[in-house]
């Protein structure tokens, strides 16, 4: 029986990442909501559907089984120690991917059996964090040439490769490598924001490669709630401005540390907020956590909340004076939009997808001149009206894309 | 009536190969040239000891990837628990000490101190002046004994930001600020800024000018023609961090091609380890960054000989090797702390050093007049002050 192409969401990164973390990061959040938002619009599957690579290729995954997954990733309580991926692991994975080791040699991801539900002419989104996994790519194409299935990448970014200098040489590798395969094996192309369109679009171009249209899909704004609704103490004393991100590099929380140190500077600590980091600390911030250490957190205006649940990060954004985002770069800039949704005024860095989330609600400044964020930050600290006044305008205009919005953007850009 | 007597010059807390190792060099031998002065180099550990002048050396000829190992080592160590640290770092020490001075290397610490060559203490007497040049240590019971303390500042950055040293450096810089600096009879600053941090630590200071420490022209080092030279330590003191980021946005917003090469000159700084591996992870930023660890006076000349202009990129200004180095070769020099011709920057603001550096790149600034201003006129300055 003839039925229309289906749209398969490629979940197996959603598993993967269950599999050796304790928490989802932004990309399998992302996927997530899109799968959810997916499954709501279309409960009967006549439009799209769920799969993970098996034995004989992309099989099908029943929606409640993701949900359930998730639900235990996303589980608020106290902190167990992650499944750590071992060292040893991440070499062979790494070796594997060099060396091109045939499919066949390897144990596949589950014991599910094939399916025919999955038909030639169906869409395959490649959604995921694809480049993490070994042979992704040689699956994708297997796909592609045995079931028949068109591909559709949605890219977050391509920050490894225009800024190197913060990633590990074997993570540029694997994500150029894999970067470039799936651009030639994909029919549709997708972008997260116009900024990275044009940063794909001017990178292939600088390949040699030949020019493509990149439909540009708008992400949701927040996250689902978690599944622990009881709301929790923030248990950050007097205002504060908070910064949610992982620590790392790119985040720029260094140039945050010395706009406070001004501040702090410039009017004593009593009429500064502190200011908060919800994220654990990553790659490349080893210099800024012995900083923070030796000035023991500015004297304790900085706060690090490095395991702090959806919970507490959804507590801290409603007790929170602003927030601010001075990344150096970014593919959307999830936080700023999460601020808004909150109704919380951001100071935001002008760089790269950022003006595109923050529109005219956000305030920007260069995130390489601290003496700009500065001038911003003490503008409304001298002047509580402004602030005020600000927060009711983001209160007051702010419209949050709905995840289904979404959705309907990614079956539009592979119809 | 110049000061005539015996001056101890303490180099505690230097490290080798450092800019104040070199300050340390050239003072020391121009002391040493004047009359009625005789000068010892020594370092407490804890107790004094006498120790050679190639102990101010670099540490090592290796190439340069070794110094960088070594930060990334130190980084590595900065992270175990600083009790362990200290302890661990003085046992090595005491192995080194100990190898150096060719005796059996003992297994333990307390063998160590039992084989060790009697302290030098007893050799400094009352009149003597201990000429101290990093903030290092407890080295009050000199002053009981009737030693005048004199602290001759070349860095600001254990009073201004103690949060840019190292967790050991960190700690003997802050016994050092408790306990000896009460005692200290002497300041003299080498820096505006220095004389600053000095006053609000509620210590008068001297200012006096340091000299260039350039090597001469013509000497086979290797240069790098049509480079922007960046003179500092590496490492957060040194702004390489800001001037990573710099270069990258000129490299993004200039036309290819168009960027000259930015050359890194300067040891091997505190918390270094992230711009290091920056630079490792972009294999020097796509080859448009030069690193040269711990340059001799003539390897800066041959850089200053070659550049277009010279960035002196220490956000708080140590005595101005840098632009004092770079005014003497008639370089036009970018300086947090501008004098004698040097243009202002600050150097902590990416953004402004961008800006400035793309405005010297349309427009190449005019060369400065060398100032004629040698290691004696400094020695003679430093001896006023003792005198007095």
């Amino acid at each position: 029986m003839s039925r229309a192409p289906l749209l398969w969401v490629d979940v197996g990164d959603l598993f993967g990442h269950a599999g050796a973390f304790r928490r989802p990061s932004g990309v399998q959040r992302v996927v997530f909501e899109v799968c959810q938002a997916l499954a709501a619009m279309d409960p009967c599957g006549r439009r799209a559907g769920f799969v993970r690579h098996g034995r004989a290729g992309f099989v099908p995954v029943a929606w409640a089984s993701i949900a359930a997954m998730f639900a235990a990733l996303a589980e608020e309580g106290p902190p167990a120690p992650a499944k750590a991926v071992s060292p040893m692991r991440v070499q062979i994975d790494a070796l594997q991917a060099l060396l091109a080791i045939p499919a066949s040699f390897r144990a596949p991801a589950d014991g599910m059996a094939a399916s025919d539900a999955v038909r030639p002419g169906d869409v395959l989104l490649i959604a995921g964090a694809g480049w993490s996994e070994a042979r992704h790519v040689a699956r994708v194409a297997a796909a592609r040439k045995r079931q028949g299935l068109r591909v559709a990448l949605l890219v977050y970014d391509i920050i490894p490769l225009l800024r190197p200098e913060w990633f590990d040489p074997l993570e540029q590798l694997r994500f150029g490598r894999w970067l470039e395969a799936m651009l030639v094996i994909s029919d549709h192309l997708l972008a997260i924001s116009a900024a990275t369109a044009g940063d794909l679009a001017t990178w292939r171009a600088s390949r040699g490669m030949l020019e493509r249209a990149v439909h540009v899909v708008r992400l949701g704004d927040g996250f689902s709630q978690s599944a622990a609704t009881v709301p929790v103490a923030h248990g950050v004393e007097g205002p504060y401005a908070l910064f949610v991100s992982t620590l790392e590099f790119r985040k720029n929380h260094a140039v945050a540390v010395e706009v406070w140190r001004r501040l702090l500077a410039l009017f004593g600590p009593d009429q500064v907020p502190r200011l908060v980091f919800a994220g654990r600390p990553g790659g490349l911030t080893g210099d800024l956590m012995h900083m923070l250490v030796a000035s023991d957190f500015l004297g304790g205006h900085v706060i690090l909340r490095p395991n702090a649940s959806d919970s507490e990060i959804e507590a801290l954004y409603r007790g929170c004076a602003f927030t601010v985002f001075p990344s150096h770069y970014e593919g959307w800039g999830l936080p700023v939009a999460e601020s808004f949704a909150f109704g919380k005024p951001c100071f935001a860095a002008s760089t790269s997808s950022l003006p595109e989330v923050g529109g005219d609600l956000a305030r920007y400044f260069d995130p390489l001149d601290p003496d700009a964020a500065v001038r911003m930050i003490a503008a409304v600290l001298r002047d509580p009206a402004d602030l005020a006044v600000w927060q009711a305008r983001v209160a007051d205009e702010f419209r949050p894309t709905a995840w289904c919005v979404t959705a309907q953007m990614v079956l539009d850009g592979v119809a | 009536m110049p000061f005539r007597g015996r001056i101890w010059l303490d180099v505690s807390g230097v490290s080798p190969g450092s800019d104040a190792a070199l300050f340390a060099a050239r003072l020391g031998a121009a002391l040493q040239r004047q009359d009625g002065v005789t000068l010892t180099l020594c370092r407490r550990d804890p107790a004094l000891r006498v120790i050679d002048w190639s102990a101010l050396d670099a540490p090592s000829s290796g190439p340069d990837l070794h110094k960088a190992r070594i930060a990334w080592w130190r980084g590595l160590a900065d992270r175990i628990p600083r009790d362990a640290q200290m302890a661990i770092g003085r046992f090595v020490r005491l192995q080194r000490n100990a190898l150096a001075a060719r005796r059996p290397v003992p297994r333990a610490v307390e063998p160590v101190v039992q084989h060790a060559t009697p302290p030098d203490d007893a050799a400094i007497a009352a009149g003597d002046v201990l000429m101290m040049l990093a903030p290092s240590g407890n080295a009050s019971r000199f002053a009981a004994n009737g030693v005048r303390l004199c602290f001759v500042a070349v860095d600001a950055i254990a009073l201004v930001r103690p949060d840019w040293l190292e967790s050991e450096p960190a700690a003997e810089a802050a016994v050092w600020l408790r306990t000896t600096l009460p005692h200290v009879t002497r300041t003299i600053a080498f820096a505006p800024e220095i004389a600053r941090a000095l006053t609000g630590a509620g210590c008068a200071a001297w200012l006096i000018d340091a000299a260039a420490c350039l090597g001469a022209s013509g000497s086979d080092e290797t240069a790098f023609s049509d480079c922007v030279l960046a003179a500092a330590p590496m490492g957060e003191a040194g702004s390489t961090r800001h001037l990573l980021l710099a270069w990258r946005r000129l490299l993004d917003e200039m036309p290819q091609g168009t960027v000259p090469r930015l050359v890194l000159a300067g040891a091997v700084g505190a918390l270094s380890g992230d711009v290091l591996t920056q630079l490792r992870n972009s294999d020097r930023l796509e080859g448009c960054v030069e690193a040269v660890f711990y340059p001799s006076p003539d390897r800066m000349r041959a850089l200053l000989d070659g550049c277009r202009f010279c960035i002196a990129a220490e956000a708080h200004d140590a005595w101005g090797r840098a632009t004092l180095d770079s005014l003497a070769a008639g370089v036009p020099c970018l300086s947090a702390f501008p004098a004698n011709g040097a243009v202002a920057v600050d150097p902590t603001n990416a953004a402004h050093l961008a800006d400035q550096v793309r405005a010297w790149l349309a427009d190449t600034p005019p060369r400065p007049v060398a100032q004629a201003r040698g290691w004696d006129d400094v020695a003679r300055d430093v001896l006023g002050p003792l005198a007095a």
